[in-house]
């Protein structure tokens, strides 16, 4: 359990880090929280020849509410956002998923940026990305571009991030009056690595739903877009038979695999239960902006 | 590449200390072997047991999952931390009053986490505790007693503002 | 079974919750465990390659590139080490001998056998070179589990064995079978436990270092039991055990699974005395969970009921997954044997009869966790008899009533031949019924869920813990060995009248410095500041069995009360030679040796003790012999039951399959309770291990033998968040055949913990009465058991339920 060699580099802005990775390319890793990488680094299942430690780029942490989005510096530490006023208002999603993402001194450490990036099937933050249309912003030589969370995870431990390049910059819409979300998942035990999860968030017209975006993890090597549920959501009331409606979709939409953690049988019920409580959840807020 | 020596000076427990580094000696080791604060333990290297939790710039962080280099200029606070020469802190002194370890592995990263908690919050709910211990694993306890020297070092942290976990 | 009688052991402490002494350097973080010591000059580190198949010959390996590794001193494979050591030998059957090497040497049989060691400047720098060993192996067809390794035609381990069993023992009360056959009621099951990993929180590891000079080795090493450490690597290296010395530090828990001496210590001391070099290792904790395991079981268990619900008989075929080797000389039988000896529990069982068994497999080697086999013995029984109640209208409680063993029927010797002479089953039973409010919850219970949508269910769980047995008990077992069943004191009063107590048992984490101390104290009259215990050096404590088994209070206790004794008389005597009164009328307390009645007539124990080393102005009574020191040896002359009732409610939310411990109860009997707050920490932290073991705990091999649970991710223990209070009460019924009167605590927590759990999920399901066999009851095993297809995901009522945390 101890960590392959590797040159440290630790710079201090973002023009030294597209440098950096100009030169070492697939060789390097960016370092972040470190939550993910370094156990897999020490199990030695990583071993980059250039660790790009993100960690005194201080332009990279922040979170910034511009017009209709909220932009997220890579580095900014999940336990700082789960607990930022702006975002529990304007990403309650957010907030949400991130209050599932480990213990205390994992998230204490683990960033925003780091998990998206590392892409674990049954990490959080994806899902809530996912489900909220979120904007990636990538950088590397070739300069900036922009690729939306559907196109940004491509599998298990694997995103649209080419080895010269590094997340950027995370942007999520800002929830519109009156939307509501919710987070959930099941894990062997209560603290513990989710088995299947779901992100939801809906906006609202009225008593009804005007936009559903509903994602399961733990179903597939990433999350996934529940788009059958979302449309059978559409300008349906919060109520029990919406609930109903949208678990018996969810189930016949996911197709997983059994592992040996859990069978395929129950991450396809445990998913469409899950959708169901997210619904009967939602309909028991008061309002989006009391949480 | 890569074992090259780095100086890492940072401040450890209020003490300004440095010593040498390869980039890729995990902070734990260097705390335990380099400063030869043994207090911290390793129970697992994969960031899973919190045995090995210390406070970085005042935050809970697991020194298995941070390499030595990160540290340099940071203020790290350890378990050798918490007593003065002469007496144990109201956390440690209730730990001991509630029979809070057994092997006592664990005990340290389980205080810092504690401290953590106590330090942010002074009257936490009996969950908001289990929540914040729940990435520390104790093999031998149940938990409850340490649950137990929590609260009671929170009443007392509650009965005496001046009071420090 | 006749011992001489003490007085009851009395004082200011014994009884009290003495804070543990243990606990304020511990807290400091001035514990001193394995890597904490300070390190030898010329230290080399040593790491393992291991096997990546379940079963292999071993063709060529390639160490050139690993040679050439900076900081590498040496690497060598197993037949190198073949030339330094001798293998450990079990006894299998009557004359066959299994033999494991120290590494491999031409066949690998498990995942992470060593194959070869590397000897290099740092810990990091033996994990670089690890990767450059090249190994080629020719795989083989590997067996893996209980069943495949009965069957007649499986892969074999060992080519000279006829199949892969190990270990077989018989026993039967004549007339077994044909009451069997005559009774009105049978009723069956096989009973499984998926194998755990301990999860102590330290560990293996040791320093090794050899002096040349004098041909001694000095191993700082995690051994649970240091002497038999000592004796098995004096054997493998051909030393005299007076030339080893085996040192265990501060311990981080052990449960069991560091009892075992493991090949790497061997190897080690092999290498620093051919190097003439200290070496260290320390296990990783990937290594810790892949390489040793306990509990891998599948017992057969049938009884036998008349019409009125009271048991008749009870045979059992229990199997006992060994893993690839039996690991010393008892391992082979001992959680097979175990079972032979438990499935009774606290129950009056007239006929009896078993085949217990024991496999090896292509995995990794067992040993004894934490209960060893009664744990499923109980869960096996308690099953067993609720099945019964039901088929014949009884109440689960009321047909343990009629089956328990009660006061009235004292001594009952069982048909093992081992006699219980205390019996507060019934009471344990009734302040457990009481404390639980378990007929409150049955009045209100509907079979319905609650309003949360959760299914609640309660069960108590019987159980009588077989503790503290002395050699004759584990001679009867087939044990004699290393693992004798006494254990020694020491105890000595300094020139200063402080007292220090040498002890056989090693502690890992039991508070030992704590409980030995309130004895001694007590009994030496001094304060508990001026106790010290010692128990971790081969070279300072006396000959004995070590902890485990439940045994420590028993046996280290009765043997301080015999060297205090020894010590106490004769400071009386040296006291009332100064006072000039009887030895009888001394009464020692308080660092003071005073006259009964008397108070101002007394003389320090220090002046005692400057008297019996002579450095004092006064004499020594005539025949005195010189200084102040007893070794004593206690072997407890049976075993003794402690019995304990337990009683859960959990939740099952069929929503997801998550089962919650609302409520725990135990009243136990552990007979002299030495300090409550160290026995209740005992039993809890031992049914939190089992709510781990029953819920969510299982160390998994796949069908090829890889296992999968090589990461504390993989593989969750309870966290503070998946635990419930635990309510603890004691019944004090003391021994009457130990000295003392103390029963032991470790393990009982452990053994009711999972009937109790499991009877109390079933009770919650009981519209569908499952019958549960197998553990660990995971979300998705629920579901299953609710009727859940794992294909499909069909089964269960689709409609969304409950609601969110």
């Amino acid at each position: 359990m101890k960590p392959p060699p590797f040159d440290y580099c630790s710079p201090s802005t973002v023009e030294e880090v597209v440098d950096l990775l100009g030169r070492h390319g697939a060789d390097a890793r960016i370092l972040a929280g470190g939550q993910s990488l370094v156990p897999l680094m020490n199990l030695r299942l990583m071993r980059p020849g250039v660790l790009i430690d993100l960690n005194r780029c201080r332009e990279l942490d922040y979170i910034e509410h511009r017009g209709d989005e909220l932009a997220f510096g890579p580095m900014v530490r999940q336990i700082k956002a789960a607990q930022s006023p702006l975002v529990r208002q304007h990403c309650p999603l957010v907030a949400q998923a991130l209050s599932w993402a480990g213990p205390v001194a994992v998230r204490s450490r683990a960033t925003v940026g780091g998990t998206l990036a590392h892409a674990d099937r049954v990490a959080e933050l994806p899902a809530a990305a996912l489900a909220l249309d979120a904007t990636m912003v990538i950088q590397g030589p070739r300069g900036r571009r922009e690729v939306p969370a559907q196109a940004f995870f491509l599998g298990d431990l694997t995103t649209a991030v080419e080895p010269d390049e590094f997340l950027r910059e995370i942007r999520f819409p800002v929830a519109a009056p009156g939307a509501r979300s919710h987070f959930c998942e099941v894990s062997v035990r209560q603290e513990g690595v989710a088995v299947v999860g779901v992100a939801m968030h809906l906006d609202m017209v009225g008593d009804r739903i005007a936009k559903a975006a509903v994602v399961a993890m733990g179903v597939d090597a990433i999350p996934q877009r529940l788009m059958q549920v979302e449309q059978a959501l559409q300008a349906r009331a919060l109520d029990a038979q919406t609930a109903e409606l949208a678990s018996r979709c969810a189930f016949d939409q996911v197709d997983p695999a059994t592992d040996p953690y859990a069978s395929a049988g129950y991450r396809r019920h445990v998913v469409a239960q899950l959708v169901g409580r997210a619904l009967h959840s939602i309909a028991a807020q008061e309002s989006l902006y009391e949480q | 590449m890569s074992n090259e020596m780095i100086t890492v000076a940072l401040t450890v427990n209020g003490q300004p200390m440095s010593a040498q580094a390869e980039p890729r000696m995990l902070l734990a080791d260097f705390i335990r072997h380099r400063l030869r604060l043994t207090g911290t333990h390793v129970g697992c290297a994969h960031g899973a047991c919190g045995a090995c939790t210390v406070q970085v710039e005042g935050e809970p962080a697991r020194s298995c999952l941070m390499f030595a280099v990160q540290a340099d200029g940071c203020a790290i606070e350890t378990v050798e931390s918490l007593a003065d020469d002469d007496s144990l802190s109201p956390l440690q002194e209730e730990f001991r009053n509630h029979h809070a370890l057994q092997c006592g592995f664990c005990t340290p990263g389980m205080l810092m986490s504690a401290h953590a908690l106590l330090s942010r919050k002074r009257d936490p709910s009996e969950a908001e505790i289990r929540r914040e211990i729940a990435g520390n694993l104790c093999r031998c306890t149940g938990y409850n007693n340490i649950v137990k020297a929590i609260q009671a070092t929170a009443r007392r942290l509650q009965a005496d503002p001046e009071l420090k976990p | 079974m006749s011992h001489t009688k003490h007085p009851a052991i009395q004082g200011r402490y014994v009884g009290t919750a003495v804070p543990r002494r243990e606990d304020e350097r511990l807290l400091r973080g001035l514990g001193r465990y394995l890597d904490d010591l300070p390190e030898p000059g010329g230290l080399f580190y040593l790491g393992f390659l291991r096997s990546p198949h379940a079963h292999a010959r071993i063709q060529s390996i390639g160490l050139d590139a690993a040679l050439a590794a900076s900081g590498v001193h040496a690497i060598y494979t197993g037949a190198m080490l073949a030339q330094w050591t001798s293998p450990m030998a079990t006894p299998v059957g009557a004359q066959a001998q299994l033999l494991r090497h120290n590494m491999a040497i031409d066949r690998v049989r498990y995942v992470g056998e060593p194959v070869a060691v590397v000897v290099a400047s740092s810990p990091y720098l033996v994990e670089d070179a690890l990767e450059l060993i090249e190994v080629d192996y020719e795989a083989l067809p590997a067996t893996i589990s209980i069943d495949q390794a009965l069957q007649a035609d499986s892969p074999r381990l060992y080519d000279d064995l006829p199949g892969n069993v190990v270990f077989e023992a018989r026993h039967a009360v004549p007339g077994t079978d044909a009451a069997f056959e005559q009774a009105a009621h049978r009723f069956s099951d096989t009973f499984s436990s998926s194998r755990l990993c301990g999860v102590a929180m330290e560990t293996r590891g040791f320093v090794a270092s050899f002096d040349k000079g004098q041909g001694k080795l000095t191993l700082w090493s995690t051994a649970h039991l240091p002497h038999k450490e000592r004796w098995e690597v004096a054997q493998a290296l051909g030393l005299q055990e007076k030339n080893v010395r085996i040192i265990s530090p501060d311990v981080g828990g052990s449960f069991g699974l560091k009892t075992v001496t493991h090949p790497e210590v061997v190897v080690g001391a092999a290498i620093a005395r051919h190097l003439g070099r200290p070496v260290k290792w320390q296990q990783d904790r990937p290594e810790d969970l892949a390489l040793m395991h306990g509990r891998d079981f599948q017992f057969h268990v049938e009884i036998a009921i008349d019409d009125q619900g009271v048991l008749i008989g009870v045979r059992h075929n229990p199997v006992v997954n060994l893993g690839a080797y039996p690991l010393w000389v008892t391992t082979a039988g001992l959680d097979a044997a175990g079972a032979g000896h438990h499935m009774m529990g606290p129950y009056k069982v007239p006929y009896y009869a078993y085949c217990a068994r024991s496999v090896v497999t292509n995995t990794a080697p067992t040993a004894s966790y934490r209960g060893v086999a009664a744990p499923i013995c109980a869960f096996a029984m308690e099953s067993l008899l609720e099945r019964a109640a039901d088929s014949l209208g009884l109440d689960p409680i009321e047909i343990r009533r009629r089956n328990l063993i009660r006061r009235e029927d004292l001594p009952y010797t069982n048909a093992v031949g081992v006699t219980h002479d205390t019996a507060s089953n019934i009471e344990c039973l009734d302040r457990a019924l009481e404390l639980s409010s378990y007929l409150d919850f049955r009045a209100q219970q509907s079979g319905q869920p609650g309003e949360d949508g959760k299914f609640r269910g309660m069960a108590i769980a019987c159980m009588a813990d077989h503790t503290g047995q002395g050699t004759s008990v584990t001679r009867a077992r087939g044990q004699a060995s290393r693992w004798p069943g006494y254990d020694g004191a020491l105890v000595k009063i300094e020139p200063d009248g402080k007292a220090s107590v040498h002890l056989s048992l090693a502690s890992q984490g039991q508070g030992h410095a704590t409980v030995f101390a309130q004895m001694a104290a007590d009994q030496l009259g001094l304060r508990i500041e001026d106790v010290t215990v010692e128990a971790s050096d081969t070279a300072s404590v006396p000959f004995g069995t070590g902890a485990g088994a439940s045994r420590g209070a028993v046996a280290g206790g009765g043997a301080v009360i015999k060297a205090c004794t020894r010590v106490a008389d004769k400071m009386k005597r040296i006291a009332a030679t100064l006072l000039e009164v009887s030895p009888e009328d001394i009464i020692l307390s308080e660092g003071t040796a005073s006259v009964n009645g008397v108070a101002e007539m007394s003389v320090s124990i220090e002046k005692i003790a400057q008297t019996a080393y002579m450095i004092g102005p006064s004499n020594m009574p005539q025949g005195e012999s010189i200084g102040l020191d007893a070794m004593e040896f206690y072997d407890p002359p049976s075993s003794s039951y402690s019995m304990a009732c337990h009683a859960a409610q959990v939740a099952v939310d069929p929503a997801t399959g998550l089962v919650t411990v609302e409520r725990y109860y135990v009243v136990h009997d552990c007979g002299r309770v030495l300090n409550p707050q160290i026995v209740d920490g005992q039993i809890a932290g031992a049914v939190v291990q089992g709510i781990g073991a029953v819920l969510m705990e299982a160390a998994r091999y796949s069908d090829e033998g890889q296992p999968i649970a090589t990461t504390l991710l993989d593989y969750p223990i309870p966290t503070a968040m998946d635990v419930p209070e635990i309510v603890i009460e004691h019944i004090e019924t003391p021994s009457t055949v130990t000295l003392g009167g103390m029963k032991g605590a470790g393990e009982s927590g452990a053994v009711g913990v999972v009937p109790a759990l499991i009877l109390a999920v079933s009770d919650a399901l009981s519209a569908s009465r499952p019958r549960i066999t197998t553990m660990p009851l995971t979300p998705s095993r629920m579901l299953e058991i609710m009727g859940l297809d794992p294909v499909t995901g069909q089964g269960l009522p689709q409609t969304p339920v409950g609601v969110d945390r």
